[in-house]
């Protein structure tokens, strides 16, 4: 008796968690489609396959989801379309056209099983960006106080804050992502390098960046738009840090780059997924994608490109 | 609990990688509720009501979650990765009411009667969120542990005051009208939101049996439901509006026909709607109550809701046996396309609450005086929800991505390693990135829901007063319906799992009436 009692306890309090079939419409396989047009350069085109979340396949490597039987062909400025080759050491399409400022580009690529996609793009003028000033600010580090005498400990750690001007053209959405590298030369062929860097500015602020992913502070991007100083001048000061050597002068590459809107969301829904993606807490994102009927992104920039010495 | 275990690459190596994941949910609610009301006839013609009530809802969510993941290389274990996650993260939302009524109904004619009032009302909202973490992180021989606790949100007090006057009035035989205007006043901390609310409903009877009723009314609503889209957390909480987040707003129109079958009781009717809502809220991409205590209003945005459909409906209310069935045919849609507050690319999409078919009975019969049975059946069309389900790669093209090409392993500096003719500066990292991403917001539908309901009651009859005593059983054949769907892992595949509550629950209950 008292075990049919605590059966029934068991049978009436119990909530449950069992693997259940999906029961909705599996997403079907998209063409995946992911290009930067970068003016001055050959195209490259990655051409993979989406699968269903649940397939065991969404595992494997990329190598194994290109689609390198794809067609793909591109339209320059709405001429006559270019079927553009496969190239098996990249494992992507390449056209030997590159794209100059003001070009338009359409790409369209089909596979069978798939719906064919298509997706446009125009080259952006490069941005007018200049290096207002730049300052560097040493650390020595005592060779000789540090332990076993390592000598990768050698050396002098340094800052280098860089004040940089842009100019936003008026009446237009612009977007912009800055990359700046810093370097310092251990041999001829191996660099100390730091991607990263900090700014007390406000266009760097991204609210909705709320953790730290990669080595960037929470809350900040270098990604952004004009919407704080369209039309204007804007100044801007970064900072960057680099470990110094007796090799070579380090320097410091700045490279602020104009990107198309779609590539713009595409950036931030990436940060967004990048700092969610280990929180299963947090609400689902999608990835922004101006591939029509499939995912990924045709996006283009282009670039203004200093290098600064330490 | 799920594992699951593979080999994958990741930042160019080969690497074993484990993960396992054991999480626990449990849920408490409760209302408290108590009233005293007071009637007062005035003549023949008019009547006063007034009431004061107080009432307190609380419900509460916790899920507690350990996750454990290891990167072991394969050609040099002793540079594995190793993280392990505790986390909790709990829902509370409580409403504690205080209710002032007044209402006075007044037979002006024979064809026309009156009513006006007053209503105040303080409603104190507790919408907390509060979250725990700690992740400790073994790289090598080299361990750190990260905590954080963060709380979200604060109570807050909302005032509404509200007067209406409303008009009843037979036209003739065949021609009936109810008009009203109510005016809500809504107070928050440095804000207050005043809304007009007309409404008409009109009743023609074109035969003694047959009817045609149609109604319009705009009504204010001062708090909103947040309800999460992420299937792994049902986390709804009661908000009310604030200084950022405006009251919601709705227009609804409704055309029904209705017949009844001679006095037997028995009516059809069938009723269309169509309702459009403005201010509706919902959680934006990717929010999460981790990592920051910023306050709910910067995690959602702000959109419009549509939504429309069509009753057919049944009963018999005479009779030892009464009850009736209806079937319902609806959709609710959602868009957010506003500045700052787009969701799902600004395209329409389903509401979390569309449920396109339900059906529901309920059948009650008198045995006798002291007897009666009922059974209620419930059936819709599963909740939708937002599952991430095309997977794809993406790649880092031109980037600084800032993950190191390779550490020294004495230093841990990350470092560049460059080929003959290749500029440093221009050396980009050439990876890949698996990403989940869903098509369509609200776009996956769960099983169909249903259960059976039963009482039998005993009422009893005393020198003061009468009591009833009641036996109920909710879920009588204990359907497992969906609460939560969610992926994981389990036996080395990803699969999709699904948590239920709320199974076969009996229960006793007694009242009093004196």
């Amino acid at each position: 008796m008292k075990w049919i009692f605590c059966l029934f306890l068991l049978f009436i309090l119990n909530g449950c968690e069992k693997s259940i079939s999906f029961s909705g419409e599996e997403t079907k396989s998209l063409i995946t489609l992911n290009t930067l047009a970068i003016a001055g350069e050959p195209i490259k085109v990655y051409v993979y396959k989406s699968l269903f979340f649940l397939d065991p396949d969404s595992w494997m490597t990329p190598e194994k989801q290109t689609l390198s039987t794809a067609s793909v062909q591109m339209t320059i400025n709405n001429s006559l379309p270019v079927k553009m080759a496969y190239d098996n050491i990249d494992n992507c399409f390449v056209s030997d056209y590159c794209p100059m400022e003001g070009d338009q580009l359409q790409l369209k690529a089909s596979f069978e099983g798939c719906d064919p996609v298509e997706a446009n793009t125009t080259i952006l003028n490069s941005p007018d960006f200049e290096i207002v000033r730049h300052n560097s600010f040493y650390s020595k580090i005592d060779h000789y106080d540090i332990p076993n005498d390592d000598p990768d400990w050698s050396g002098t750690d340094t800052i280098m804050s860089i004040t940089a001007r842009l100019r936003d053209p008026a009446g237009e959405e612009n977007y912009y992502r800055l990359n700046v590298r810093s370097l310092g030369a251990l041999s001829d062929s191996i660099y100390y390098v730091n991607d990263l860097f900090t700014s007390y500015d406000i266009v760097f602020k991204d609210k909705n960046l709320s953790v730290s992913y990669n080595g960037w502070a929470a809350y900040f991007s270098n990604v952004f738009d004009d919407s704080i100083f369209d039309g204007t001048t804007y100044d801007f000061t970064i900072e960057t840090r680099q470990r110094t050597s007796t090799y070579f002068r380090p320097y410091v590459v700045v490279n602020l780059q104009q990107i198309s809107e779609d590539y713009y969301k595409y950036l931030k829904t990436l940060e967004l997924y990048n700092c969610s993606a280990n929180d299963i807490y947090a609400e689902p994102i999608r990835i922004h994608s101006n591939i029509k009927n499939g995912t990924g992104i045709f996006g283009s920039l282009t670039g203004t490109r200093y290098t600064l010495l330490f | 609990m799920s594992q699951m275990e593979s080999q994958q690459e990741r930042q160019g190596k080969i690497e074993t990688y484990r993960k396992s994941n054991q999480e626990d949910i449990n849920n408490n609610w409760g209302n408290i509720l108590a009233g005293v009301h007071w009637n007062r006839i005035y003549g023949e013609k008019t009547i006063l009501n007034t009431g004061l009530y107080f009432s307190r809802f609380r419900y509460e969510l916790n899920k507690n979650s350990a996750i454990k993941e290891e990167f072991i290389p394969l050609n040099n274990p002793t540079d594995s990765f190793y993280q392990h996650t505790n986390s909790s993260i709990k829902f509370l939302s409580g409403i504690e009411d205080y209710n002032l009524n007044s209402d006075v109904t007044s037979l002006l004619t024979a064809n026309n009667t009156l009513s006006a009032g007053m209503k105040l009302s303080i409603k104190q909202f507790s919408p907390i969120v509060k979250t725990h973490r700690d992740i400790t992180t073994i790289i090598a021989s080299s361990q750190t542990v990260d905590v954080s606790d963060i709380n979200t949100g604060n109570p807050s007090r909302l005032i509404n005051g509200a007067i209406y006057v409303e008009d009843k009035w037979r036209v003739n035989d065949k021609f009936s009208m109810n008009m009203g205007l109510r005016l809500n006043i809504y107070g928050v901390k440095d804000r207050i939101y005043v809304y007009p609310e007309p409404r008409v409903n009109i009743r023609i009877l074109m035969t003694d049996n047959f009817s045609i009723k149609t109604s319009y009314s705009y009504m204010s609503q001062a708090f909103h439901g947040l309800n999460s889209a992420n299937l792994v957390m049902p986390s709804d909480i009661w908000v009310p509006v604030s200084n950022q987040i405006v009251p919601l707003t709705s227009h609804q129109a409704s055309l029904g026909f209705f017949y009844d079958l001679d006095k037997s009781g028995i009516r059809f009717s069938m009723e269309g709607y169509y309702k459009t809502m403005n201010n509706v809220l919902e959680y934006r991409d990717g929010i999460t109550f981790f990592n920051t205590s910023e306050g709910w209003e910067n995690k959602v945005a702000i959109g419009k809701g549509t939504s429309y459909g069509v009753e057919f409906l049944a009963q018999k209310s005479v009779g030892r046996t009464t009850g009736w069935i209806a079937y319902t045919w609806s959709k609710s849609l959602r868009k957010f396309n506003r500045e700052g507050n787009v969701l799902n690319n600004g395209d329409v999409f389903f509401a979390k609450n569309d449920c396109r078919n339900s059906l529901s009975m309920t059948v009650s019969h008198q045995i006798s005086k002291k007897w009666e049975v009922s059974g209620t059946f419930v059936y819709h069309t599963g909740y939708r929800a937002t599952l991430s389900q095309v997977a794809f790669i993406g790649r880092y093209i031109r980037e600084f991505t800032v993950l190191p090409v390779s550490y020294l392993s004495s230093s841990r500096e990350p470092v560049l390693i460059i080929t003959s003719g290749q500029q440093p500066d221009q050396v980009n990292l050439d990876g890949y990135q698996r990403l989940s991403t869903y098509l369509e917001r609200n776009g996956f539908v769960m099983d169909d829901y249903h259960r059976l309901d039963i009482a039998i009651n005993y009422y009893l009859v005393h020198k003061r007063g009468k009591s009833t005593l009641s036996i109920n059983i909710y879920n009588v054949y204990n359907r497992m319906n969906a609460y939560a769907v969610y992926p994981a892992f389990d036996s080395n595949r990803y699969v999709l799992k699904k948590l239920c509550l709320f199974p076969f629950m009996p229960s006793l209950s007694y009242s009093y009436q004196f």
